[in-house]
């Protein structure tokens, strides 16, 4: 079976090139000041020499323009001019409102439309994939299968919906990976967020950064960073969906949105609710044809949220944001049935942002914010008994109870306040020259506690916790004036402190105080020459430093320990890429980019897992890495758009000696476990507007192939050895929109040959998955 | 042309891309069977963090030079093996993850292990060595669910189990040890952990259940309270010599204690059960951690593993609290190679073997001489300790923690 999909896509593939679908833009122009209508303005593309002018109520549309990445111009006499870069996909209606300003006399028109253009083009020197999601709206596709579709990534499931899952970007992953929403760091000192967590129709796009991450990030990132840009939705916006998927998963979503012009004011919220057994059937890694029903995996996560948004006040705008998240969690089993033990979570949060630019002094754009986090988490296992799959009972290993085999009964109740401050400062000196200062604040205190845990183990083995943290990051960037070298140059200084104490669970040692204090410093440059308007070169080259997470030196207070001396990761990287793109320039809108880099990581972090049941967070030694990466993406027919990438990612471990020892180390140049080193996908996508008939309808029809080779469990030491089978997956799936993208139903098969697929250390993952969603926009 | 070229970029693209996916296949670069393979050894390859990684097994027959792991069958991480006869059983990993299958290969005299025959026990069973009844019993105490599992090592079939909760102290495992058959009754002994993995702080004592093979049965349990010794051998097989009898027919249980890790409770040494006797001879017990070890300045705060070699002396590892890197005790060099004479109660080190980590410790015979595996700082392999002589040679070195030997005579 899985060779006819690959055959398919073989003969697929090469299909001749013929003109594509057009696309269009329409959208409102209004007075930023007043929000009133603006008749008469112009919007034009100019690369296209293809212009409108807005009717008598603001409104434009510009139509039958081809897929491509254009600058549209907004002008009116008497206002300041307003360009914006837009991506369009073939055959793709999009929506685009704006709000111009009148011209201010002190203000220079032609300096502010050159630095909006500077700003724009400037973060073109990183290593960056941007994946746009207009295309994907109303798909019941996660976050988690769009980015597993890109190259150079994966996402680290083990299981079902809500199941820990962790990004990779070239072989690195876990923390070290910037998890950002709209550039705030996400998962530096926070739990609370998955990247699945966020609803799709939310976002804009997603960018990835490889290798080298903008100053303006400002996080603790380490080889990659993933962005998530929410929608700015328009003034008046209700958005409702529901989701069915196999193992009895239903996914709402409900978004608001409405501007007070008059009053300066925007007020939204939104709320999602997810909820699955995943119950299916895995096979067991460790008995072979034992079938296990997953019946302990319950997974429900609630999330609400609201916004208000002040436009008219000094600041150009201030945002205040509650949040609150609850989450349901049951712990399955695997290598027995686990009935009873499960995690809870509830976070509160507050965020708060402040923006404006031309701070004080021209070209200066001042970002500030804030966010305040109460969380409390909770682990309870408490059962007596703990059982096999066939269904016999043992007695928990404590007397209090305990079924996950710790050996302890836990009912923990752990408390964390958080705070976080952002500032970003922006200085555009010229056309040529910009500058930004980045700085990123975080407290955590942890107050930990688990009275059962301690009743089992006879001695307390969590204790509060208070952790400060502070990067602060300053970049340079130049470019030429006619755009075709860009250089940017970044330093980051890195500081951390923790107070807490600590024992080791087995009893190795007395309680002791940690009283941490570390800093360091790390730098990176990045360029882009721009050969052709079609071919341009990025390199660049950092070394970067990773202080330890929260989590990492403390634990979670549930199965992960306390490693309190774990010292910095830092990575050396070098990143080197070509690109050619015929973007908006040519009918087939081919585009390809290949990429090699090297990582030298040293001190690397690992998750480890103590045959005893305890799991840590270790230094490992010194790995390296080298790695190319291919992406290929082409309309093939006019109503006909491909993909396929490749990657190709080495890791080795290259300590020479065991620790404190003048002992070769066994695993040196080995390829590390664990993590794939060979994976491809390609896809085909076929769109066409009214496909059966009547007017303002669109359907989309796709198929995706992704593979991983086979990859090994532990280091490569003989033949016969333990490893993750090489997988293969095809997902089919449709979309079709009806009332000019209003009403949108769509549905998918993932994995559609139900092939038996394992994750890291061989997590069974789910088979073929039935997902179909309705999805109603007010606008 | 534009367009062409995009065609056969893309045609390119699409073959590269699916033919590097189907041409991956993995290299068989297995040797031949060698016959007269008498020499087994396992070792261990850690992760950095001491505390995981993988574990080898092979048949070799030169026992000599430089041995690597390749043309290796891969074990249960730390777990070990046990040999009985011509039977190698290999056991379930230790702890909840991993292969929870006890298997046996047979030994035919070539480098080629075959293929075993799997027994898969309960999740977690901590299984992790024999006691041989006769050809067709055997027990098989199972250290995390509290049980001796009773199996039929021609079949591989469970035939029955001994449930030993009600004599747990603490919580509802009493962590069964290893065993011995003595007078026609297996004595087992019950190491009394806590969640921990450590002795109860209230609780030190040595506890031995003594079953009838004959009835599968549980006599009693005896303890000895009077020396303050506690957690009585380890329950992997290749520390099985940590109970021994000796030419009396007295037998000796070397205890554990706290590991070497708390200094607070140092106390490690032997208790005794005299011939003829199924009760501690307390005066016969032995608390060695208050006996400086001959050539250093240390005294041992726990013992690991030892063997009887004959006329009262035993090759032993002992812990060294001093030694002891608590940052990463599990990869922690504080080990020595010690001989320990029971009737004179003297502690000796044996020069030349390197000071060890926990996962190299085990202690084997080779005709007249004693194999010792070690894990140095600058050496690691197996040592050969001549007692008569008390030469020391390296002999192997291994890829890895070297962590079992056996000659198949």
């Amino acid at each position: 079976m899985k060779r006819i999909f690959t055959i398919i896509f073989i003969i697929i593939l090469p299909l001749s090139l013929w003109a594509q679908t057009l696309s269009s833009i329409s959208g409102r122009v209004i007075d930023k000041k007043t929000g009133e209508s603006l008749p008469g303005v112009n919007v034009v593309i100019e690369s296209l020499q293809l212009g409108t002018v807005t009717n008598s109520k603001g409104e434009y549309r510009l139509k039958k323009i081809p897929a491509g990445k254009y600058r549209l111009s907004v002008s009116f006499i008497g206002y300041s001019t307003l360009e914006k870069q837009v991506n369009l996909r073939r055959g793709e209606l999009i929506k685009l409102d704006f709000s111009i300003e009148e011209h201010s006399e002190k203000l220079n028109e032609v300096v502010v439309s050159a630095k909006s253009e500077a700003r724009e083009i400037r973060e073109l020197a990183m290593p960056i994939t941007v994946i746009s999601m207009s295309q994907l709206s109303g798909t019941v596709n996660s976050i988690s299968d769009v980015l597993n579709k890109s190259v150079g990534i994966t996402m680290r499931n083990s299981g079902g919906v809500g199941s820990a899952s962790r990004l990779s970007v070239r072989g690195l992953e876990g923390k070290r990976i910037g998890f950002f929403i709209d550039e705030t760091p996400m998962n530096d000192n926070s739990d609370f967020i998955n990247v699945n967590d966020i609803p799709m129709d939310m976002i804009e796009r997603i960018e990835i950064y490889k290798g080298v991450i903008p100053a303006k990030f400002g996080g603790n990132a380490m080889g990659g960073a993933v962005n998530i840009l929410i929608k700015e939705y328009p003034d008046r916006y209700a958005d409702f969906s529901y989701t069915l998927e196999s193992f009895n998963t239903h996914k709402t979503q409900a978004v608001f949105k409405r501007n007070f012009k008059d009053r300066g004011l925007v007020i939204g919220g939104g709320g999602f609710y997810t909820y699955s057994d995943n119950n299916y059937t895995m096979e067991s890694p460790h008995v072979k044809g034992l079938k296990i029903k997953r019946e302990h995996d319950k997974f429900k996560k609630l999330t609400l949220a609201g916004t208000i948004e002040a436009t008219k006040l000094w600041f150009d705008k201030i945002v205040f944001e509650p949040i609150f998240i609850n989450t349901y969690k049951e712990i399955q089993g695997i290598e027995y049935d686990i009935r009873e033990a499960h995690t809870k979570s509830q976070a509160y949060i507050l965020a708060n942002s402040l923006e404006k630019d031309n701070f004080f002094i021209e070209g200066l754009d001042f970002d500030w914010s804030n966010a305040v986090a109460y969380t409390e988490y909770n682990l309870i296992d408490t059962a007596m008994h703990w059982y096999d799959h066939e269904g016999i009972a043992y007695n928990s290993d404590s007397e209090y109870g305990g079924e996950l085999g710790n050996r302890y009964a836990s009912n923990s109740d752990n408390k964390k306040f958080t705070y976080m401050n952002k500032l970003n400062l922006e200085y555009l000196i010229n056309e040529k020259h910009s500058i930004n200062f980045n700085s990123n604040f975080t407290l955590a205190d942890g107050k930990p506690k688990d009275e059962l845990r301690r009743l089992s183990l006879g001695k307390k083995t969590v204790f509060d916790s208070k952790m400060r943290s502070w990067i602060v990051g300053f970049t340079y960037d130049y470019r030429t004036k006619d755009d075709r070298f860009l250089n940017s140059l970044t330093s980051r200084y890195y500081l951390y402190t923790m107070n807490t104490k600590s024992t080791n669970m087995y009893g190795l040692g007395e309680v002791k105080d940690v009283d941490l204090n570390k800093n360091d410093i790390g730098f990176s440059d990045a360029m882009r020459y721009r050969f052709t308007t079609n071919f341009l070169a990025k390199i660049s080259a950092g070394y970067d430093v990773r202080i330890p997470s929260e989590t990492e030196l403390l634990g979670n207070g549930m199965l992960v320990e306390p490693s309190e001396s774990l010292l910095p990761e830092r990575n050396t990287s070098v990143n080197l890429g070509v690109m050619y793109s015929l973007l908006g320039t040519s009918k087939s809108n081919l585009q390809l980019e290949l990429s090699g880099f090297y990582m030298h990581l040293e001190d690397m972090i690992r998750f480890t897992k103590s045959p005893w049941g305890g799991a840590k967070y270790q230094n490992f030694g010194e790995m390296q890495t080298l790695g190319v990466e291919f992406e290929a993406k082409a309309d093939i027919l006019p109503t006909l758009y491909s993909y396929g990438n490749i990657t190709y990612q080495d890791l080795r471990d290259v300590r020479d000696y065991e620790e404190n020892s003048t002992i070769s180390n066994p695993t040196k140049d080995m390829r590390m476990p664990n993590i794939p080193y060979l994976f491809a996908n390609v896809g085909l996508e076929f769109h066409k507007e009214n496909l059966l008939g009547g007017t303002g309808q669109n359907t989309r029809i796709f198929a995706d192939l992704a593979f991983v080779e086979e990859y090994l469990y532990d280091f490569e030491m003989t033949n016969d050895q333990r490893r993750i089978p090489r997988s293969t997956t095809v997902d089919l799936g449709f979309e079709h929109s009806f009332m000019n993208e209003r009403l949108f139903i769509s549905g998918k098969i993932k994995n559609l040959t139900d092939a038996n697929i394992l994750s890291e250390f061989n997590r069974p993952l789910p088979g073929r998955v039935f997902g179909v969603k309705l999805r109603y926009i007010f606008k | 042309m534009r367009e062409i070229s995009s065609k056969m970029m893309l045609l390119l693209m699409g073959i590269i891309a699916i033919s590097s996916i189907t041409s991956c296949e993995k290299d068989d670069t297995s040797s031949p069977d060698e016959q007269d393979a008498k020499f087994l050894i396992v070792t261990t390859v850690k992760n950095a963090d001491g505390m995981s990684g993988s574990s080898y097994m092979k048949l070799v027959p030169d026992f000599s030079g430089d041995i690597d792991n390749s043309n290796t069958v891969q074990v249960t991480f730390g777990s070990g093996i046990g040999i009985r006869g011509k039977d190698i059983f290999v056991f379930p990993s230790f702890g909840k993850d991993g292969d929870y299958n006890f298997q046996k290969y047979t030994y035919t005299g070539t480098t080629n292990l075959g293929v075993p025959t799997k027994l898969p026990l309960a999740p977690n069973s901590g299984a992790s060595n024999v006691t041989k009844i006769n050809d067709e019993k055997m027990y098989v105490p199972a250290y995390g669910i509290g049980k001796v599992l009773i199996i039929n090592p021609k079949t591989m079939k469970k035939i029955g189990e001994i449930d030993l909760a009600e004599y747990a102290h603490g919580d509802n495992n009493p962590d069964p040890g290893n065993g011995i058959i003595r007078d026609g009754l297996y004595y087992l002994c019950l190491d009394q952990v806590g969640a921990d993995y450590m002795p109860y702080a209230d609780y030190h004592q040595v506890d031995v259940v003594v079953i009838d093979p004959k009835t599968d049965k549980v006599k009693k349990v005896i303890s000895e309270k009077s020396t303050n010794l506690s957690f009585p051998t380890r329950p992997m097989d290749f520390v099985k010599g940590m109970i021994f009898t000796d030419e009396q027919n007295d037998m000796y249980i070397a205890c554990v204690g706290k590991f070497g890790y708390d200094p607070t409770y140092p106390n490690n040494g032997f208790v005794c059960i005299p011939s003829g006797k199924t009760e501690f001879d307390v005066s016969k017990s032995w608390d060695i951690s208050n006996t400086t070890i001959e050539g250093t300045a240390y005294k041992p705060t726990s013992i690991y593993n030892c063997k009887y070699i004959g006329n009262g002396k035993l090759v032993a590892y002992v812990g060294i609290f001093e030694l002891l890197d608590m940052t990463n005790p599990y990869s922690s060099k504080n080990t020595m190679a010690v001989l320990i004479d029971l009737k004179d109660k003297t502690i000796k080190q044996i020069k030349d073997i390197p000071l060890t980590d926990g996962h190299s410790v085990c202690i084997s015979l080779y005709k007249d001489l004693v194999i010792i595996g070690s894990y140095g700082k600058d050496k690691a392999g197996f040592f050969s300790y001549n007692p008569t002589t008390e030469e020391v040679i390296h002999r192997v070195s291994t890829i890895g923690n070297p962590t079992s030997f056996h000659y198949f005579k």
